[in-house]
């Protein structure tokens, strides 16, 4: 993860014709790890949460602007961390909303006159608290997105059930479903086009895939994610991304 | 009610690159296995104690006081139907655990135990944190509301009857997929309601070296993270 992460960073842009644009959620308040702080900001493996997939989203071939949508009373917590763990890095902050939808709303607004212009053809829309996506994964998004319109990575579960209103009852074994995980690609301008929509009529999707397919119809594509790229969540998940970390940084893997 | 906690012991596999069951690996200083077996045959309810395990594994158990001990086959629908079959007497409870699932409080068992005092089957359940969906020729087709959507973990208690019935439909059927108790009855016994307590984030199946790492890691930080 560290070799691949520091690996090929300047290798980008040539013979790409429109960028992509990379979007990094980090407005979520993340209560459930725990403590003041916003668990993006959190160290793992010597650099905040949140730095680690703004630099490995920054290798990926083909993705241009960096945008990190933020709490505006996270301001302290973000310059340190883009003065002191991503020097360099060209990253455009974007104060963020109260939910997850409004944020992504600001992002996309931010960026709106380059997809107004065609300078940007896909947004890559990714959740903050997942430190360890690999570049390769997000290529793969970025590609499918562009030949699907919508793309989302998720990795198979089972043992799911539907349960009754007051969640005290199972209702039904679902099978095997998938876990979405993101980054969640899509061209840009129905991207775009959606959230102005769903902001006019107030409605609130559950991930960015449900706005688009409400107001496209256009059908999200799942392609294989990643077990490793996972979600913090709890306390622990922060000792098991660490573990992950230290195990992609040892030469025989 | 006479209670019996059967736990599943059928998997004599290595983690890739060990040598032993994993079931048999050290886990804060015994054996995987051993949790289960010590959570269980101290909670108050439990009456009798029976694991199903694999032939490797019946030899770390066999000759202890208050446990019995069943060979059983290769799978875990086979490993819990003997363990069933065995049990006899078809009044009372029993409750079913993986013993990959190390770290069983004496709060998740008590909960189990309780709802078996109302409920005919109860199943650990936790809130499920991702986005889950089904998926239509690769593409996303339906989105549960997360609200309603619960990740089963065991253990799962059952009125003998009605687990013992739910096998027997099971293993009747040509098209039976192997699946955990809880979804035996609701596929076979959909009249039967299956209460849901609250499981645990400890709760998880150990598949990996690094799930071992993690469980010591919880078990060193004990009850602060609210077993």
């Amino acid at each position: 993860m560290y070799a691949r992460a520091a690996g090929y960073h300047a290798a980008v842009r040539e013979g790409e014709s429109r960028p992509a644009a990379a979007v990094v959620l980090a407005s979520g308040a993340g209560v459930r790890v725990g403590g003041e702080r916003n668990k993006v900001y959190l160290p793992l493996g010597g650099r905040s949460v949140a730095a680690w997939s703004l630099r490995t989203l920054a290798t990926v071939p083909g993705i241009g602007p960096l945008v990190l949508v933020a709490r505006p009373q996270d301001k302290d917590l973000v310059a340190a961390m883009l003065a002191g763990e991503l020097p360099g890095y060209q990253v455009e902050v974007v104060p963020g909303g109260v939910a997850r939808q409004d944020s992504e709303l600001m992002a996309l607004r931010h960026l709106a006159p380059r997809i107004a212009t065609g300078a940007i053809d896909v947004v890559l829309m990714h959740d903050a608290a997942r430190p360890l996506v690999t570049p390769e994964l997000a290529a793969a998004v970025l590609a499918a997105a562009r030949e699907y319109g919508g793309a989302v990575p998720g990795v198979p579960r089972d043992g799911l059930t539907m349960v009754s209103e007051d969640g005290s009852t199972a209702e039904a074994d679902l099978g095997t479903m998938m876990a979405m995980q993101t980054p969640q690609g899509f061209l840009a301008g129905p991207l775009l086009d959606s959230y102005e929509r769903a902001a006019t009529d107030g409605f609130t999707g559950t991930d960015t895939a449900s706005c688009v397919t409400r107001y496209t119809g256009t059908p999200v594509r799942c392609i294989p994610g990643d077990e490793q790229n996972i979600k913090i969540t709890y306390p622990h998940d922060l000792v098991i991304a660490a573990k992950f970390l230290s195990a992609a940084s040892q030469p025989s893997g | 009610m006479h209670t019996v906690a059967v736990i599943l012991a059928w998997d004599a596999a290595p983690l890739p690159g060990c040598a032993e069951p994993k079931l048999v690996m050290p886990l804060g200083g015994r054996p995987i296995l051993e949790h289960s077996i010590a959570a269980f045959g101290d909670a108050p309810g439990v009456d009798e104690i029976l694991v199903a395990a694999a032939p490797e594994l019946a030899g770390h158990v066999a000759g202890r006081a208050g446990i019995r001990v069943v060979e059983t086959g290769a799978t875990r629908t086979e490993a819990a139907r003997r363990a069933l079959l065995a049990l006899g007497e078809p009044d009372g409870n029993v409750l079913i655990h993986d013993a990959n699932r190390p770290l069983v409080s004496a709060r998740v068992i008590g909960e189990c135990l309780t709802a078996l005092e109302v409920h005919e089957a109860a199943c650990a359940a936790v809130p499920a944190s991702d986005t889950m969906v089904t998926i239509k020729d690769l593409y996303i087709d339906e989105r549960p509301s997360r609200d309603r959507l619960r990740r089963r973990q065991s253990p799962q208690g059952f009125r003998r009857r009605v687990i013992r019935r739910g096998y027997e439909l099971a293993v009747a059927d040509p098209d039976f997929k192997p699946s955990d108790d809880c979804a035996i009855v609701l596929r076979y016994l959909p009249e039967i309601p299956v209460h849901l307590f609250r499981g645990s984030e400890q709760l998880f199946p150990i598949t990996s070296r690094l799930d071992i790492e993690i469980a010591e890691m919880m078990l060193a930080e004990g009850p602060r993270l609210s077993a």
